[in-house]
């Protein structure tokens, strides 16, 4: 009995884990927006008459299922975008089924061969894409979007990514205020200083989630940024030491740590969860957090203005210069086994280009021309980062990481907490002997 | 056409039809599943690619030789001390209640509560009692000046698995109370009342008579124990996520992270078929002590 108690667990706290590992996914739905259905309507009314889809609307009837991670969406605001898509091509039907443990419950139905029509696609190695997935290049998309590259394979689009997150150092005005800061800290000095006075204030300076662990992924940007690529994670494949002190990872990793040491993070870091850390940022007993723009929703509906909340690229140095990483999401993909192919990709089409899906939920679109025209991305851009794009992990280093159980977000809690040279020779001890095990 | 069939013929036939139904029910859900496992752990499988490759022993000898893997069967431990505490409290429980206390029958409701409620729910509220800033059980100990004491108990490695153990005891203490108390209810008051005008005292009787009566039963309640604390994977899943840094990681938790999160079923699959020979090991060990301390 205790084995099906715990069966179900894995079950029913994999949503908790997926929402997460997604992270964005989940929470950048959460954005109470009142002008959603004006606008869907209108953009889909608009458009109604202008390109009929990927391949001629004559051959687009039928019915297709449509899987979503996006679960409290599934009945409300997805049912107004598969309403607004049916309602121009007659004859349509698309089911939306909103799955709760999605990843699992996608990779079971992979495993049987059952995937549904349209979906979000489930992360395999590159190679086996086109075992599950319908190439999506005929949707003339290949040129207008945000990571054509990330799901691909040989040259061939699997699936285009739903929404595109941009990390920045998110923080509260009121907080800033308060602790007597007039402007967001302009290099890593004045990072460290203002950090300072949050302290002095007696306000949290930089909030991290650190318990749950997957908030602190976005603090390998820095290395990325130092680097100068985001192929380092892929690059390690060509190194036996690629943790190094004085390396991209240990500058990188060095700022969160510097934090940590300066007691600029929570006061107990191991109890410190993302639940309790978007309250705290709302309510101003956190001033800064690095994380996607999707968190901006996140701070709205827990109560905090939108005029209050900044959003700046993260000084990782003290040269004036900013980079910024562009994360992305989800993607839409169509299953290699739908019946129905022409419809399912029309819908993708639809729901990228005409849905409003970016407009209603303050998130950025994959396809590059349409703007989000928000104010703390319009501030953000304002910077002039050198936006980077983050890269799928290649199957070599997934291969060796797997294998070594690499938990990158345990990695860089070990870093922070512990001492640094010796966390990186027990990875680089790891590292080299599963390398060499396995022959890459 | 049944008439010419022999009584001994249709009592066998109606038996099969019986069984027929059971059995295939028990080979679907409990016996294939059981096999598949054998044979996945001998495979390499990442969970949804249509190809699996025989990997041999591999997988066994990797799980034998990570460090990691049995630094979190140690933490098991902890939780099988505060597993046998919880077994001596659930019978103390259970002696008390079983004599004439005003008011039993409530106190037998509020020890077996816990039981009763769902492991997640309690995983969330021991999460409020033991956080460190916001808690209960710190404000507890700050309000009595004990502020030394007042400690992150998810945050400390030394701290995390003990508090972890205290929270399995309370939830399941009233299980093992409940058992003992139908047991020592069926050990009639006629041989415990003889000793005691034979002259022996309240401790003795339980000790000498009452306790040797329900062996059966401690020793299942202590298979129950060691069956769940091996198995233990609920309450570090949720609370801690195995951490800080994997200092509550258990043998089941880094079972489910091999398996779902670095898509190594093979080796998943090796480390669940050792689990099982782990505690028939640790099960066999303890019928030998019980066996001999009986006789």
């Amino acid at each position: 009995m205790k084995k099906n108690v715990a069966a179900g667990l894995v079950m029913t706290i994999g949503v908790g884990l997926l929402a997460g590992c997604g992270g964005s996914n989940d929470d950048s739905n959460a954005s109470p927006s009142a002008s959603a259905p004006a606008e869907t309507g209108a953009s889909a009314g608009a458009s109604a008459g202008s390109d009929g889809g990927a391949s001629g609307s004559s051959d687009i009837k039928g019915t297709i299922t449509w899987a979503t991670h996006r679960t409290e969406l599934a009945e409300t605001d997805l049912k107004k975008y598969v309403e607004a898509f049916e309602a121009k091509y007659p004859g349509t039907e698309v089911k939306i089924e909103g799955l709760k443990d999605y990843e699992q419950t996608i990779r079971v139905r992979m495993a049987a061969n059952e995937l549904p029509d349209v979906l979000s696609l489930v992360e395999t190695t590159q190679s086996d894409l086109p075992k599950f997935y319908e190439p999506l290049d005929d949707l003339g998309l290949n040129d207008k979007i945000y990571f054509k590259d990330y799901n691909s394979y040989e040259g061939k689009l699997y699936g285009i990514t739903q929404q595109v997150a941009i990390n920045g150092l998110l923080y509260n005005k009121k907080a800033f205020e308060k602790a007597g800061i007039a402007e967001p800290p302009k290099t890593l000095d004045e990072l460290f200083a203002d950090a300072e006075k949050l302290k002095a204030a007696g306000i949290v300076p930089m909030a991290t989630a650190f318990k749950d662990a997957w908030t602190l992924q976005y603090w390998t940007d820095p290395a990325e940024f130092i680097y100068g690529s985001t192929s380092l994670r892929n690059d390690k494949i060509k190194t036996d030491t690629p943790f190094t002190v004085d390396g991209p990872y240990g500058q990188g990793l060095g700022i969160l740590k510097q934090l940590y040491d300066k007691g600029y993070l929570e006061k107990d870091v191991f109890s410190a969860t993302w639940d309790q850390t978007q309250k705290d940022l709302a309510s101003g007993k956190a001033a800064m957090m690095y994380i996607g723009n999707w968190a901006i929703s996140n701070l709205v509906s827990n109560g905090l203005p939108l005029d209050d909340i900044g959003f700046v690229p993260l000084p990782y140095d003290n040269s004036g210069t900013y980079k910024g990483m562009m994360r992305n999401d989800w993607a839409y993909a169509v299953s290699s086994t739908s019946k129905n192919k022409p419809l399912a990709k029309a819908f993708i089409k639809f729901m990228l280009e005409e849905s409003g899906d970016y407009a209603d939920h303050m998130i950025i679109s994959p396809l590059k021309d349409q703007q989000q025209s928000l104010k703390q991305i319009t501030d953000f851009m304002a910077y002039k980062p050198e936006m980077l794009e983050a890269r799928s992990i290649s199957e070599d280093v997934k291969a060796v990481e797997n294998k070594m159980q690499f938990d990158p977000f345990k990695f860089i809690q070990e870093v922070t907490v512990g001492k640094m040279q010796d966390v990186f020779d027990g990875y680089n001890k790891k590292w080299k002997s599963t390398k060499t095990a396995l022959g890459k | 056409m049944v008439g010419n069939m022999s009584y001994g013929l249709q009592k066998r036939i109606l038996i099969i039809l019986f069984l027929l139904v059971p059995i295939a029910l028990l080979a679907t859900f409990a016996l294939y599943p059981a096999a598949y496992l054998v044979y996945l752990s001998f495979m390499t499988w990442d969970g949804f690619s249509p190809e699996k490759t025989w990997a041999g022993l591999a997988n066994y000898k990797e799980v034998f030789e990570s460090k990691e893997v049995w630094a979190a069967f140690g933490h098991n431990f902890v939780y099988l001390g505060w597993g046998l505490l919880q077994n001596a409290l659930g019978l103390a429980f259970a002696l008390l209640l079983n004599s004439r206390l005003k008011g039993r029958n409530a106190y037998r409701v509020m020890l077996f509560m816990p039981y009763i409620m769902n492991g997640v729910a309690v995983a969330y509220m021991f999460n409020y009692v033991f956080n460190s800033e916001y808690g209960s059980f710190n404000t507890l100990l700050r309000g009595m000046g004990l502020d030394s004491l007042a400690i992150s108990w998810f945050g400390s490695p030394k701290a995390v698995n003990h508090v972890l153990g205290f929270i399995t005891l309370w939830k399941f203490m009233g299980l093992n109370m409940v058992i003992y108390l139908a047991a020592l209810q069926s050990v009639p008051s006629e041989i415990e009342e003889a000793a005691r005008i034979d002259g022996a005292s309240r401790f003795q009787a339980i000790l000498h008579v009452v306790l040797p009566n329900i062996t059966k039963v401690i020793e299942l309640n202590l298979f129950l124990t060691i069956i769940g604390t091996l198995e233990i994977f609920d309450l570090p899943f949720i609370l801690t996520g195995g951490g800080p840094l994997g200092a509550s990681d258990t043998f089941l938790t880094k079972t489910v992270a091999t398996a779902f999160k670095f898509n190594n079923f093979g080796m998943a699959s090796a480390m669940s078929v050792t689990l099982i020979a782990a505690v028939v090991v640790v099960l066999s060990v303890q019928r030998l002590v019980t066996r001999r301390w009986s006789n």
